[in-house]
C-alpha cells in the first residue's frame, strides 16, 4: 500500500511531463521576450515557478527509470527529449552570441535592439541542460549504479524491515482525487513510509546524498558560470593590450601605476607615502617597481628632505579594508603644502568613473581633501 | 612567435622527461597518469633546484645553459638506467588507441568534463598576464631579474626579495629564456598534474570510474580551479604535498623504499616552493606512526626517518645559505631552519586563551567551513562501514586529522607572533594554504563511498567469518 501513493505520483508525472516541459519552455521564452514578472501579473506565478516544477518532474521521471528496469517511455516523452537534444547547442550558441554582442557593443544592446533579455535566457539553458542530462542518463547505464546503491542500502537494513519491490504494479487503478479513501490510504502510506525511514539508515543516506548533490551542483555551476563569463570576455576582447588586461584585473591601482609611468621620465626619483595604514597598498614600492623601470622609489618618513625628489605621489589611500580600515573622507597625502610646477591626477566624478586632470598651481592639500584623488606632483626646482 | 613556442615546448618536455626518467630508475609499476603527474612535478623540482644549485658556481642563466642542463640531466638519467637497470621499457602503455578503446561512454564524458576545465584554465592563463599581486611584486619580478642578470644572485633590493624560496621564480625564468612573454600557463599544467595524481592514486585503490569521477570533481571545484589561474606558489606547493602524502601512504602500507624516496623528494621540493617547516611536522607524524607500529627503533624505521629528513633539511639548509650570502639584515627566524622555535619561545609569554579561540574561529572559517559537507559525508560512511577499512585509507585519515591539528597549531603560532591586524588578514592565505588538505578530504570521502558501494553489503565476507 505504501508504494501506491508514490506509484501514482510517478504515473501522473509521466503523463504530465511533456506538457509541463512544453509549457515551461513557452513561459520561459515569453518572459525572455517580455520581462521577469510578466506572467505574475496574470497568473500569480512567474516562469521560474514552472522551471522549478519541471526540474522536479525530470527528477521524478529519472527515478521512475531507475526503479523499473522494464520502463518504457511514451512517444511524447521521447519526442521532447530528442527535440531538446537537437535544440540544446543552438540555444547555447544563441546565448553566447547575445552575451558577446552585449560585451562588444554596450551592456543593454541585445535588449535594446531585439527585445530579448539574455539574463532571462539562462533559465532556458538550465531547463534544456537538465533534459539533456536526463537523456544521457537514459542512454548510459546509470541505472545500474543507482540500483546497486539501493540494494546496498537494503542489505544494511534490519531483517525485520519490509522489502521494497522495484517494479510498478501490473494493474493500475485510475486515481480519483474525490475519493475519500485516498486520503486514508495517503495517511497510512505516509506513516509507514516515515517509520520505514526512521527504522533504517535510508534517512541518513538521503540526507547525505541530497547535501552532497547540492554541494557538487553549486560548486560546478560556480566554476562554470565564472569560466563562461571570462570566456565571453576573452572572446569579445581578443586584442586587448597588456595595459588593458592589467587594468581589468587591478582596476584603479593600475591606473595610478600607469599615470606615474606615463608622466615621469626614466631615472626620476619619486616619493611615495609610508608603507603603513592607510597606504598599505598604494605606498608599497613592490607594486610599482615592475612597471617603473629605473625610477627611484622611496617611502616617506619624518625628516626626509622632499627637495631631493622630482615627484611626490598624491594619494587618498585606503585600498585594503583590513590593513587600512574604512575610508576617511577628509584624508589626503601629502598633508603638507608642496611648491610644485604641475599636478596630474585622477579624480572620481560623482562617485563613478575617474578622469584625468592637470593643475599648474602649487600643491595645497586642502584643495584635494574632499575628493577621491590619486596623482603625481612635480616638485618645483 | 613560432620559434618561441617551439623552444618553450622543448623545455617543458625536457622538464617532464627529466622527472619521468628519474621515476623509471625505481622500476615501479605506474600508469601513464601517475608518470605524467609525478614526472612533471619531479621534473620541475629537479630542474629548478638544479639550476639554483648551479647558480652557486656562477652558472649563467641563459637559454643554452638551461638547455644544456636539462639535456645532460636527461641523458645522465638514461645512462644510469641503461647501466644499472637492465630491463627493457614496456611501451604497451603508450598505445593511446588501445587506451581510448577501453573507455566506455561514462569514462569519455568524465574525461571530456575534465578536459573542458583544463582547457579553459589554459586559455585563461594564456590570455591574462601575470597579475596576481604576490607574483607581480615578487615571484615573477624575481624571474625577470634572474633573466636580465643571468644569475640566481639577482640584484635584490630588500630582504623581502629573497625571503621566499625560488622554485616558481626559476621556473618562470626557464620559460622567459625560451622566449615566453607570459609563463602563467604553467599553473594550468601543474593543475593538470594534480588532477592526474589524484586520479592515479584513487584508481589504485578503487577503479577507473571512481578515479575519473573524483578527478572531475577536483577539476571544477572552485578553490582548486581558481588557483590554477594565478601565478602563485600555493598550487605548486599543494601539488607537491598531495603527491608526497600519497607516496608516504604507499610507503607505510607497502613498505617499499622507492615510495619513501619519491615522497621525501616531493616534500623537499614543496620546501623549495614555500618557506614553511611543514616537513618537520610530517616527520613528527611519521615518528608517531612508526612508534605505535613498533617500528621506530628498527633498522627500517630509522632508515625511513633519515631518508625522509635529508632532502628537506638540505633544501632548507642551502636556501638559508643563499639568504646569508645576500647579507641583508633580518631576523634569525628566516636564516635558520629552526628559527621559528626561537620566535615562538620569545612570544609565548603573551599567550592567552582568547588567542586560542581566535585561532579556532579562523581555522573553522577558512578551512573547515567549506568542507563541512564532505566531512559529514566521511563521518556518515565511517559510521556505515563497520568492517575494517584498508590500511591506505586509515593512513590518509591519520594524515588528514593530523594536518588539521597542524593548521590549528600553525595559526596559533601566527596569532601569537603577529599583530592582530596581520592575523585578521590571514584568512585568504590559510584558505589557499589548505588546498592540499581539502584534496585529501575529497579523496577520503570518495574512497569511503567506493568501499561502501562495493563491500557494504558483504560484511561477513570482509570480516572473514
Amino acid at each position: 500500500m505504501k508504494n501506491n501513493f508514490l506509484n501514482k505520483i510517478l504515473e501522473i508525472n509521466k503523463s504530465i511531463f511533456p506538457y509541463l516541459i512544453s509549457l515551461s519552455f513557452f513561459f520561459l521564452f515569453l518572459e525572455c521576450y517580455m520581462y521577469i514578472g510578466f506572467l505574475r501579473k496574470y497568473i500569480l506565478v512567474d516562469s521560474r515557478f514552472f522551471l522549478f516544477f519541471s526540474i522536479i518532474s525530470i527528477i521524478l521521471l529519472f527515478y521512475s527509470w531507475i526503479r523499473d528496469s522494464n520502463y518504457r517511455s511514451e512517444t511524447l516523452v521521447n519526442f521532447i527529449l530528442n527535440f531538446n537534444s537537437l535544440l540544446f547547442l543552438p540555444i547555447v550558441i544563441f546565448y553566447w552570441i547575445m552575451m558577446i554582442s552585449n560585451i562588444v557593443k554596450y551592456s543593454n544592446y541585445v535588449f535594446a535592439t531585439f527585445h530579448i533579455q539574455p539574463q532571462n535566457f539562462m533559465n532556458i539553458i538550465y531547463l534544456s541542460l537538465a533534459l539533456l542530462i536526463l537523456k544521457f542518463c537514459r542512454t548510459l547505464k546509470i541505472r545500474k549504479i543507482f540500483s546497486k546503491l539501493l540494494i546496498v542500502g537494503k542489505n544494511n537494513r534490519k531483517a525485520s524491515t519490509p522489502q521494497v519491490k522495484y517494479s510498478l504494479p501490473v494493474r493500475r487503478r485510475m486515481w480519483n482525487p474525490f475519493n475519500a479513501d485516498i486520503y486514508l490510504r495517503l495517511r497510512t502510506s505516509l506513516r509507514s513510509g516515515i517509520s520505514l525511514l526512521w527504522n533504517s539508515k535510508t534517512v541518513l543516506l538521503i540526507c547525505v546524498f541530497s547535501l552532497t548533490l547540492g554541494y557538487i551542483v553549486v560548486n560546478f555551476f560556480t566554476t562554470f558560470n565564472e569560466t563562461m563569463t571570462d570566456l565571453f570576455f576573452i572572446s569579445a576582447h581578443p586584442n586587448y593590450t597588456y595595459d588593458q588586461k592589467m587594468q581589468a584585473k587591478w582596476g584603479l591601482l593600475y591606473d595610478v601605476v600607469t599615470l606615474v609611468r606615463d608622466n615621469t621620465p626614466s631615472g626620476s626619483s619619486i616619493l611615495l607615502p609610508g608603507d603603513v595604514s592607510p597606504h598599505s597598498v598604494d605606498g608599497r614600492i613592490e607594486y610599482y617597481r615592475p612597471f617603473l623601470g629605473n625610477r627611484k622609489l622611496t617611502n616617506y618618513y619624518p625628516g626626509i628632505d622632499i627637495n631631493n625628489f622630482d615627484y611626490i605621489l598624491l594619494s587618498k589611500g585606503f585600498f585594503h579594508l583590513i590593513y587600512d580600515g574604512p575610508p576617511q573622507k577628509n584624508y589626503i597625502w601629502p598633508d603638507f603644502p608642496v611648491n610644485s610646477d604641475e599636478i596630474i591626477y585622477l579624480i572620481q566624478q560623482d562617485n563613478r568613473s575617474f578622469v584625468q586632470e592637470v593643475s599648474y598651481s602649487s600643491y595645497n592639500p586642502d584643495d584635494f581633501r574632499e575628493n577621491n584623488v590619486w596623482g603625481i606632483i612635480k616638485i618645483k626646482k | 612567435m613560432i620559434i618561441s613556442i617551439l623552444k618553450q615546448s622543448m623545455f617543458l618536455f625536457l622538464v617532464l622527461f627529466l622527472g619521468i626518467n628519474f621515476l623509471k630508475l625505481f622500476k615501479l609499476k605506474m600508469g601513464i597518469a601517475e608518470k605524467l603527474s609525478s614526472g612533471f612535478m619531479l621534473g620541475i623540482g629537479f630542474s629548478t633546484f638544479g639550476l639554483f644549485l648551479l647558480g652557486f658556481i656562477d652558472y649563467k642563466f641563459n637559454f643554452w645553459n638551461v638547455f644544456l642542463f636539462l639535456a645532460i640531466g636527461n641523458l645522465l638519467l638514461i645512462f644510469i638506467r641503461k647501466l644499472f637497470i637492465r630491463k627493457s621499457t614496456n611501451l604497451s602503455h603508450l598505445s593511446f588507441i588501445k587506451l581510448i578503446k577501453s573507455f566506455d561512454l561514462i569514462d569519455k564524458i568524465l574525461i571530456c568534463g575534465i578536459a573542458f576545465f583544463l582547457i579553459t584554465s589554459l586559455i585563461r592563463t594564456l590570455y591574462w598576464p601575470v597579475w596576481m599581486w604576490d607574483a607581480v611584486q615578487l615571484y615573477d619580478y624575481r624571474a625577470k631579474l634572474i633573466v636580465s642578470s643571468q644569475t640566481i644572485f639577482f640584484p635584490a633590493q630588500s630582504f623581502y626579495d629573497i625571503s621566499y624560496p625560488l622554485l616558481t621564480s626559476v621556473f618562470h625564468s626557464i620559460l622567459y629564456v625560451a622566449g615566453s612573454s607570459n609563463p602563467q600557463y604553467i599553473y594550468s599544467l601543474i593543475f593538470a598534474s594534480l588532477i592526474m595524481g589524484v586520479y592515479a592514486f584513487t584508481r589504485s585503490l578503487s577503479n577507473r570510474k571512481a578515479g575519473l569521477a573524483l578527478a572531475f570533481l577536483i577539476s571544477f571545484y572552485p578553490l582548486f580551479y581558481g588557483w590554477s589561474l594565478y601565478a602563485s606558489s600555493d598550487l605548486a606547493q599543494s601539488t607537491f604535498f598531495v603527491l608526497g602524502v600519497f607516496y608516504l601512504v604507499k610507503w607505510l602500507s607497502k613498505e617499499k623504499t622507492s615510495y619513501l624516496i619519491l615522497g621525501s623528494l616531493l616534500f623537499a621540493f614543496a620546501r623549495f616552493t614555500r618557506n614553511e617547516p611543514i616537513w618537520m611536522l610530517v616527520l613528527i607524524l611519521l615518528v608517531i606512526y612508526l612508534f605505535f607500529q613498533k617500528k621506530v627503533f628498527n633498522k627500517r624505521g630509522l632508515l625511513g626517518i633519515i631518508i625522509f629528513s635529508i632532502p628537506s633539511y638540505l633544501v632548507g639548509y642551502i636556501f638559508a645559505r643563499y639568504m646569508i650570502i645576500y647579507n641583508f639584515s633580518s631576523s634569525q627566524t628566516y636564516k635558520s631552519q629552526f628559527g621559528f622555535l626561537t620566535l615562538l619561545t620569545t612570544y609565548l609569554r603573551s599567550f592567552n586563551f582568547k588567542m586560542l579561540l581566535d585561532t579556532i574561529i579562523m581555522v573553522f572559517n577558512s578551512v573547515i567551513l567549506e568542507m563541512l559537507i564532505p566531512i559529514f559525508f566521511i563521518c556518515v560512511f565511517l559510521h556505515l562501514n563497520k568492517f575494517k577499512i584498508r590500511k591506505e585509507l586509515r593512513l590518509l585519515l591519520y594524515f588528514c586529522v593530523s594536518f588539521l591539528l597542524i593548521f590549528i597549531g600553525g595559526t596559533l603560532f601566527y596569532r601569537i607572533t603577529s599583530s592582530y591586524t596581520d592575523f585578521l588578514a590571514l584568512g585568504s592565505s590559510l584558505a589557499k594554504f589548505s588546498i592540499f588538505w581539502k584534496i585529501l578530504v575529497f579523496v577520503i570521502a570518495f574512497l569511503l563511498f567506493y568501499v561502501y558501494l562495493n563491500k557494504g553489503g558483504r560484511k561477513k565476507e570482509i570480516n572473514g567469518k
